[in-house]
């Protein structure tokens, strides 16, 4: 066991300290084996087939960030390595390789896996989603199914247009083929639990997923305000059961619960951080086993308002009339990123650099956290390029916090961020000086 | 580069000069566009009057440059082709095409295009996932053709037509036999050629315009053939798996330390000349099939709804025969760090070619450096040994 630390953050919204609940839930019921299970990667936009179709989802991926929340990723990954696994592979899948490696061992769950583990499989839903990441589909499927060799697998191919395209070209038969595909994933799901799709629970269940994310892209668009009313630890918190299951009604209503705390606060103008000084973004996956060290930052009054691309959706979609349940998924999904790939493509050439461009302006960022996941390329390797074109074109300058996102041998403790913090909070007084004098909009003159 | 030199020797000289022929094609007028992956249609470019150029890194410049750009914990050959973009080493390219294989190269395209300014560049989405029952991933993968075929023709300025598509497909399936044809030299014991030769000679044809490159294949292949020289019969004849071979330093590590490396399935040897296009009436379908279906790279999915073992024979099955065919006894499977998609896989073709071919096998990682295959050379020389 890593050494125990605290690894929670403070809680800033009051409904965020229920974030954790309805995940923990979801994977102690999967885990009972009255429903089949399906493991999927998230962000495939396929959340209202499972919901209609009463499939328990569980997602490895996410499991892995509970391990690290925990602190107890170390002796999963060991068992991992032993396994041949590169140590360069996706470490929330190696912390899930060493558990199933124990799981398939003892023929049943072992005593100390957080939230008593993650329940077998009755299928795998590889996704490929071009700019995701390969792992989605190749790990999941080739490497998990070395342990579970008889649990059929289905390949979800959801691409994005490549920024060489024109989007209002491409738009008829990129929709096309997503909603095909979740057409050909829905005939899978009925073949593997033997019964069909009743249409009206999957009406129902997409218009839940509409209106889940479109009521989470408006409470995101309350952090805009000055000063700020929920940090990165409080929408992390919250994102969870947004983020897996956005077609349940509970997490529909939580999100509208949310909507109106935040609009309260930012009505009210209270912001978390006791004195807010500086406005942050945070880029990409969560700093799970570190999390608690934001608290200490934000006391400084330094605040994130706004994190990664994983986790915020992209607006409303405009649904043609007359489309089918598929048709809205794929229409749902394409909309969480055509704008930015579209719009990069005369500009930075990168859906993850127009997109934290665009943010940086909206919401009046003075520094970027660029969180540098050794073990986790698909969110990494832009980095550079988004930290060069926010300081060449905002003059906003970024600090490079890297780490493993699960291995706690592998982070830099609480002190040399801090240390280093109370460096950056210089390097943005600097910064913030150059953009007043270049007219740039600065939130704190 | 001297005139005259033909066959084996001119193909070491290319590979040495890769883009000796493309800067003297570029001086005649001609438009030279790079591609760095596999699923790169290059008939299509071809037909647009293109010539295709391969883009290839350098293991003897480590990335440096590129680091500013694209993060250091990232697949050493991507940044290294991107290196040498950088450098100036592609400054005769008109443009760049690529495709979505891995997220690496996808994002290191959109890199290079903000970085490295060119009149033309396109990616072709690729389906990895091959649904044939509807054939959704097919009729998706010949609409995003189309739409590339108005691309190249928008950047050309000249229409392709069916005809001139077929027509563009016959001399790339004549490479392809070629290729095949100069490998199967290697089945014999000994072999009549080495491995890095085939290699180096795949390499350079890869440099030329394909008219050009088979008729040094059949130059290489007849010479070969008429030659008293072979390599030494020696007792561990190597397969050779996993990520691009772009510089034939592995392969001559292993031949230095005793083995015949007989056949190589990577995407600088034989993995781009498996298989054919066949003729449709619409040749978009043909093309369209060979580079979803058929290229046997590890990126793409086959329906997996059977068992684990179904799925590897449907996905590996190919290197079984391969291993047959050539009479391979052992294997050697190569991957450039920070690989995930060939890293993953490297455990399901070690486990395969043990249960399946009885062949065992050597997993190295290593950081596509020249200068760092030291390690490389012990583990090897050890695995060897194991041999006998």
């Amino acid at each position: 066991m890593e050494e125990k630390k605290k690894t929670t953050s403070v809680k800033y919204i009051e409904l965020a300290k229920l974030g954790a609940s309805f995940p923990k839930r979801r994977y102690t019921e999967a885990l009972k084996g009255e429903k089949p299970v399906a493991w999927g990667m998230a962000i495939d936009g396929a959340f209202p087939i499972f919901q209609a179709m009463d499939v328990s989802r569980v997602f490895p991926e996410n499991y892995g960030t509970v391990c690290a929340a925990k602190r107890m990723s170390i002796p999963y990954l060991d068992i991992c390595n032993s396994e041949g696994f590169s140590r360069y592979l996706c470490a929330y899948l190696r912390t899930d390789t060493g558990f199933i490696r124990q799981y398939v061992d003892r023929q049943g769950y072992p005593p100390d896996a957080p939230w008593g583990g993650l329940a077998k499989p009755n299928m795998f839903i590889g996704l490929i989603r071009h700019r995701l990441c390969d792992e989605a589909y190749k790990y999941l499927v080739h490497g998990y199914r070395r342990y579970y060799p008889d649990v059929p697998a289905f390949f979800l191919d959801i691409p994005l247009p490549p920024t060489t395209h024109d989007y209002k070209e491409v738009t008829r038969y990129y929709i096309r083929y997503m909603a095909e595909q979740y057409r050909a994933l829905t005939a899978f799901v009925e073949r593997v639990v033997g019964k069909k799709m009743n249409e009206d629970n999957l009406e129902e269940a997409v218009d839940t997923y509409l209106e889940t994310t479109r009521v989470w892209f408006e409470w995101h668009n309350l952090r805009k305000a000055i000063p700020c009313p929920m940090p990165a630890q409080d929408a992390w918190a919250i994102l969870a059961a947004s983020y897996w299951w956005p077609a349940d009604k509970e997490v529909l209503e939580y999100n509208r619960k949310v909507f109106a705390e935040v609009k309260e606060r930012v009505d009210k103008k209270i912001g978390a951080a006791p004195e807010e000084k500086y406005r942050l973004m945070w880029t990409e996956g969560a700093p799970w086993h570190s999390i608690a060290v934001l608290d200490k930052i934000l006391e400084l009054g330094a605040i994130i308002v706004i994190e990664g691309s994983y986790y915020v959706p992209g607006p409303p979609p405009q649904i043609p009339p007359g489309a089918d349940p598929y048709e809205k998924m794929a229409w749902r999904h394409w909309t969480n990123y055509a704008y930015w790939f579209d719009k990069s493509r005369d500009s930075t050439k990168a859906f993850q650099s127009e997109r934290y461009l665009d943010w940086a302006r909206e919401y009046t960022i003075d520094g970027v956290l660029l969180h540098h996941v050794l073990d986790c390329r698909a969110v990494s390797m832009l980095l550079p390029h988004i930290r060069n074109v926010i300081i060449e074109k905002l003059k906003v300058p970024s600090y490079l916090w890297s780490e493993s996102m699960v291995d706690t041998r592998e982070a830099p403790s609480p002190e040399k961020i801090m240390s280093e913090m109370k460096a950056f909070f210089e390097v943005m007084d600097h910064y913030k000086k150059i953009r007043q004098e270049q007219g740039l909009p600065v939130a704190y003159p | 580069m001297a005139e005259g030199h033909r066959g084996i020797t001119r193909a070491k000289e290319l590979y040495l000069n890769r883009d000796y022929r493309a800067r003297e094609l570029k001086e005649e007028g001609k438009k030279v566009v790079g591609y760095y992956c596999i699923y790169v249609p290059l008939e299509m470019m071809h037909a647009a009057g293109i010539v295709p150029f391969r883009i290839w890194g350098s293991m003897q410049e480590p990335p440096s440059l590129a680091n500013n750009y694209f993060i250091d914990t990232s697949c050493f050959y991507a940044r290294s082709c991107f290196e040498l973009g950088l450098k100036g080493a592609y400054d005769f390219l008109d443009g760049i095409v690529g495709c979505f294989t891995c997220d690496t190269f996808e994002r290191m395209f959109q890199i290079w295009r903000y970085h490295i300014k060119l009149p033309y560049s396109h990616v072709v989405a690729v389906p990895h996932a091959i649904h044939t029952d509807p054939p959704i991933s097919l009729e998706f993968f010949i609409e995003e053709l189309n739409y590339f075929r108005k691309s190249l023709e928008n950047f050309t300025g000249k229409k392709i037509s069916d005809q001139s598509l077929s027509r563009s497909v016959k001399p790339f399936n004549e490479h392809r036999a070629l290729v095949r044809e100069l490998s199967s030299l290697r089945k014999k014991e000994p072999p009549f050629i080495s491995g890095s030769e085939v290699e180096e000679t795949i390499i350079a044809s890869m440099t030329l315009p394909v008219e050009e490159a088979n008729k040094l294949l059949r130059e290489v292949i007849a010479e070969t053939r008429n030659s008293a020289q072979h390599p030494q019969n020696k007792a561990v004849r190597i397969l050779i798996w996993g990520t691009p071979l772009d510089d034939v330093a592995i392969t001559r590590l292993i031949e230095e330390s005793g083995a015949n490396v007989v056949v190589e399935d990577v995407c600088t040897g034989m993995r781009p000349f498996l298989s054919d296009v066949e003729a449709t009436d619409d040749p978009l379908e043909g093309i369209a099939t060979r580079y979803m279906d058929k290229l046997t790279c590890p990126i793409a999915c086959r329906e997996a709804e059977g068992t684990h073992k179904e799925d590897l024979d449907r996905r590996l099955g190919y290197l079984k025969a391969m291993a047959k065919d050539y009479q391979v006894n052992a294997a050697i499977i190569q991957v450039v760090s920070y690989c995930c998609i060939h890293l993953i896989d490297a455990l399901n073709v070690k486990d395969y070619l043990r249960e399946e071919a009885g062949i065992p096998s050597l997993i190295v990682e290593h950081d596509y450096n020249k200068g760092a295959l030291a390690p490389l050379k012990t583990r090897i020389q050890a695995f060897l040994e194991t041999m006998g």
